[in-house]
């Protein structure tokens, strides 16, 4: 094989490799978003739903130590405006949101916080997430297109294996994006219910490792469920906003109306 | 705030926000050096060597090395090299350079500033010796042991050290912030460091900048 002949071999091998490579990134994203669709419409299809989860949150703190939080967590949702959560573990918490406000209950320091919201729990999420630095590494499942909320357009990545998850045969679908990294974990038979969410909040210094269980589509919840029990002796006390939803970082106080000033504080 | 500064055009923008807060603000204005008192009627400017301040009819406005502060009928603003507050009628916010703010309302405090897991976290990065007053607006994700308890009204503070705390919801814990002493809180005794200050006829304990006064059950916060 002559040199031209062989250089000319080896440029269509390579242009070959990078098709192929291409076509599998564009398979496997294909993939991944196929099989979160069904994900996201199966749980969107739920007028109400509540799910058990299992979750471990390892924070960086300022010390540079890591801190890690383990909760299991039980979650009522019914849509539009309806969530109701308990936390068991590290933290005893308790939260209803009534389609006005979102009270927060922490059983062990007895004390609330009431955090005023949007009409929907979409809104809400984000608000909780955004405005009050709030995690709730679940709550886009909850909305009501979680693909949507997942999904950006600077969201990369796609399916990328298979793992058994609690017993479960489940294809792994890893996530990136400049904020958050994140993998999912979906059954390959049966409904289409997570089974381990894993998030990495990179700006936050924060990862969290999800295992659902008890996924329940069709629960049954009556109002009382989501409204806010406060026992007599529980104190209230402020709930604090991150400051980028509060003010633009080069704003002028004197520019700011003072009284126009959103209470963070309940009732 | 160490030192105040006001510039007349930064007054008139923040006096439009401003009703007559010249009492619910003080009438006694701590300049270096200088004291103002009783500012009333159009209003009373004084510049010492740090900053200025301005009392009037339609509120106060301080400015020094370290930030600017305006306070009237409907709130407050303040900003500082730590952050900016507003603080309105139904509440406060409250932003730190760190990248949190704070909402506050009628049952908690005010300022927001770095959180550490606890007070010797905070000592030995702040490099300070134990016993050392924390800032306020610092934040502890587990309260200084030994704390007590201390009851204004509706709200529990915690008390340590001549440092108070509030309890506060952030990033869906609860944390203990450090708060300004809260007028009418009781201390059994006084924290290190404190003498006999005269304010008019009265003679108080002045502790850093928090005055007491002595009551049958120990000392209690004045604010003037």
């Amino acid at each position: 094989m002559s040199t031209h002949h062989a250089s000319g071999f080896a440029m269509m091998l390579a242009v070959a490799m990078m098709v192929t490579g291409a076509c599998g990134t564009r398979d496997k994203r294909a993939r991944g978003e196929d099989l979160l669709k069904q994900t996201s419409f199966r749980i969107a299809s739920a007028q109400a739903l509540s799910v058990a989860t299992d979750e471990t949150s390892d924070r960086l703190a300022r010390d540079g130590k890591t801190r890690q939080v383990h909760v299991q967590r039980l979650v009522t949702v019914r849509r539009p405006d309806r969530l109701w959560f308990k936390t068991s573990g590290d933290r005893n918490t308790e939260g209803f949101y009534d389609g006005a406000q979102l009270t927060l209950l922490f059983h062990g320091e007895k004390v609330f916080g009431v955090i005023p919201t949007p009409a929907t729990l979409d809104e809400t999420i984000q608000t909780v997430s955004e405005r009050y630095d709030i995690p709730l590494p679940i709550g886009d499942l909850l909305t009501s297109d979680p693909q949507k909320s997942y999904l950006s357009s600077q969201t990369t990545g796609g399916w990328e294996g298979e793992d058994t998850i609690d017993g479960k045969r489940s294809a792994r679908l890893e996530w990136r994006h400049p904020n958050v990294d994140w993998t999912i974990w979906i059954p390959d038979s049966g409904e289409p219910l997570p089974t381990k969410l894993w998030v990495n909040y990179k700006s936050r210094n924060r990862k969290t490792t999800v295992l659902f269980k008890d996924w329940n589509l069709m629960p049954r919840v009556s109002d009382a469920m989501f409204q806010a029990r406060i026992p007599d002796d529980y104190e209230g006390v402020a709930v604090i906003q991150r400051a980028s939803a509060v003010l633009p970082p080069d704003a002028k106080p004197d520019a700011t109306p003072a009284s126009d000033v959103t209470p963070g504080s309940p009732k | 705030m160490r030192g105040i500064h006001v510039r007349p055009q930064t007054l008139t923008r923040v006096g439009l926000l401003l009703v007559i807060a010249v009492a619910s603000v003080s009438t006694v204005v701590q300049v270096t050096g200088q004291t103002v008192r009783g500012a009333r009627a159009r209003g009373t400017v004084v510049q010492g060597e740090h900053g200025t301040a301005a009392v009037g009819p339609h509120g106060a406005a301080v400015k020094g090395d370290e930030g600017y502060a305006a306070v009237g009928r409907r709130g407050a603003v303040v900003h500082g090299d730590d952050g900016t507050a507003a603080v309105g009628r139904r509440g406060a916010v409250v932003v730190g350079e760190e990248g949190h703010g704070a909402a506050v309302g009628r049952y908690g405090g005010v300022v927001v500033g770095n959180h550490y897991e606890d007070y010797e976290g905070w000592r030995v990065a702040a490099g300070v010796a134990a016993g050392t007053a924390i800032a306020v607006g610092t934040m502890l994700s587990r309260p200084p042991a030994g704390a007590a308890t201390v009851v204004v009204g509706p709200t529990s503070y915690l008390y340590s050290g001549g440092s108070y705390y509030t309890r506060v919801v952030t990033g869906g814990a609860v944390a203990y912030q450090v708060v300004a002493p809260p007028a009418g809180a009781i201390i059994a005794t006084l924290p290190g460091g404190c003498g006999a200050a005269r304010v008019g006829a009265v003679t108080y304990q002045r502790c850093g900048n928090t005055y007491y006064e002595r009551v049958a059950t120990g000392y209690r916060v004045v604010v003037f």
